[in-house]
Parts: structure tokens; C-alpha cells; sequence
């Protein structure tokens, strides 16, 4: 119950982490920094569950995609369109935007099923290799490289203005 | 053969340039996701998340009662300790 050492450390650490993780999952958002709350204080309540030496990122990091999950299924239940209202919701505000381009590829990744979105933020952005990420999403090695080149593909498509991502202006 | 055991630490990325991307996301997509997690995960941490932490080491303390100090009240950390509350 008494989190070690390593753990109080490493949950310090972690934090700009996390919250660039739950940033990157819903945007900037109020919502991402509840979830980043919430896995602090999971994390702390069972850190007995964590194994000293293991690979504490990727142990917080799957706490927090567990909330995120729990999160969305309880939306889910709210709103039927969860696909189109996360979508639209997960959009940044056009002033926050630092150039265009990355804009257009925040609207793109906000677009992306979340699964696809979770497998490249988690190999592309984070770091972790494919066991790891398969290890926090609870899947097989082979679907994350499957997400991940559908997430790519559809990336791609997007920026390359195939699929408007969203023009906005009316 | 899947028994790599290679942690590859993702916590320190070294910055020394890596412009190697992941060959299945490619270099393009690769490096605007790394764009965008570094704007993120270099913006200043909200003072909550530090407060917070003091306040489970807080309840901690209280809890354990190993100080003499009278486990007044564990009551002061707000937090919810409730795993139940999924449903």
C-alpha cells in the first residue's frame, strides 16, 4: 500500500508524460488532466501491484488508457455517436493551433478510432516498442502493427487533403 | 522468439536525434507525433498534480500512524479510493 521509493520518483517524473499521453488521447483538455489525476491517485492506491525494476511507464500508462476506456464507455452510454462527438470535441481550438499544418494533423489524430489513435501515440510519440504497447493495451503484437499501419495510412490520407479533416469555415 | 526482453525505457528518450522513424509509421507521421507529444509534455506541470501528490503523502502518513503524531484524520486527503466505482 506504501508506494516505494522508485515509484514516488517516478510518479513525479511522470507526469508531464502522462499528460502529454492524455493530451494526445482527447486533447487539450480538461478532461486529460482528470485522467492524469485520476491515474496518480490509482497508482498510488494499489502500488502494490506494481513489481520494483518493471517498467513503470508503461505501468502508468496503462492505467491511464484504462481510464480513458472506462471513461469513454460511460460516454458511450450517454452519447450514441461517441465516434463523431469525441471527434468533433477532441479538436483543438483554432487559436491554439501553432501553425496549420499542425493543426490539420491534430484534427487528423483526433479522427482516428481510438485504438488506431492509442497504438501510434504509444509507439510513435511515447516510445515504447510493440511488446510494450501491446502489453498496455491488452493486445497481440501483430494488431498493434496492424493499428499502427492503418493509422498511418489514414494519417497520411488526411494530411494529404484526400479527406478535408475538417475545413471549418463556413 | 517473442521473448525480447529489450525495456527500452520510454521515459528517456535520449534527444540526440533520432531521425529514425518507426518503419511502419514512416517518417512523416513519426515526427509530427513527436512534435506534438513534446509541445505537450513540456508544458509547465499544473501546480494540482504536485498538490496532489503531497496530499497522498499526507494521507499516507496519517494512515500509517507510524509518526506519534495522532493519526488525527486521514480525512484530509481527498482521495477517492474507490475502485468500485466503475459500474
Amino acid at each position: 500500500m506504501t508506494p516505494s521509493d522508485e515509484v514516488r520518483k517516478g510518479l513525479v517524473t511522470a507526469i508531464p508524460h502522462l499528460r502529454a499521453f492524455a493530451m494526445s488521447l482527447c486533447g487539450r483538455s480538461a478532461l486529460a488532466d482528470d485522467l492524469v489525476q485520476e491515474t496518480l491517485t490509482k497508482a498510488w492506491a494499489k502500488a502494490d501491484s506494481y513489481k520494483d525494476g518493471t517498467n513503470l511507464m508503461a505501468w502508468l500508462f496503462t492505467i491511464l488508457r484504462n481510464e480513458f476506456y472506462s471513461h469513454l464507455r460511460k460516454r458511450k452510454r450517454e452519447v450514441e455517436d461517441v465516434d463523431g462527438a469525441e471527434a468533433a470535441q477532441l479538436v483543438s481550438a483554432p487559436g491554439q493551433m501553432a501553425n496549420l499544418e499542425m493543426g490539420d494533423f491534430r484534427t487528423a489524430l483526433a479522427k482516428l478510432p481510438e485504438d488506431q489513435r492509442e497504438a501510434i501515440i504509444l509507439v510513435g510519440a511515447s516510445g515504447f516498442s510493440y511488446e510494450e504497447a501491446a502489453d498496455i493495451m491488452g493486445c497481440a503484437v501483430g494488431t498493434v502493427k496492424s493499428r499502427l499501419s492503418r493509422a498511418r495510412t489514414r494519417l497520411t490520407e488526411m494530411m494529404e487533403g484526400e479527406v478535408p479533416p475538417d475545413s471549418g469555415q463556413t | 522468439m517473442s521473448d525480447t526482453d529489450g525495456p527500452d525505457d520510454p521515459g528517456k528518450h535520449d534527444d540526440e536525434g533520432e531521425p529514425s522513424a518507426d518503419p511502419i509509421i514512416g517518417q512523416a507521421v513519426g515526427s509530427r507525433l513527436k512534435s506534438l507529444f513534446d509541445e505537450f509534455s513540456s508544458e509547465e506541470v499544473p501546480d494540482r498534480f504536485l498538490d496532489l501528490i503531497g496530499q497522498l503523502e499526507e494521507s499516507e502518513k496519517a494512515d500509517k500512524g507510524d509518526g506519534k503524531t495522532g493519526s488525527e484524520s486521514g480525512a484530509d486527503g481527498p482521495v477517492p479510493d474507490s475502485d468500485k466505482a466503475n459500474s
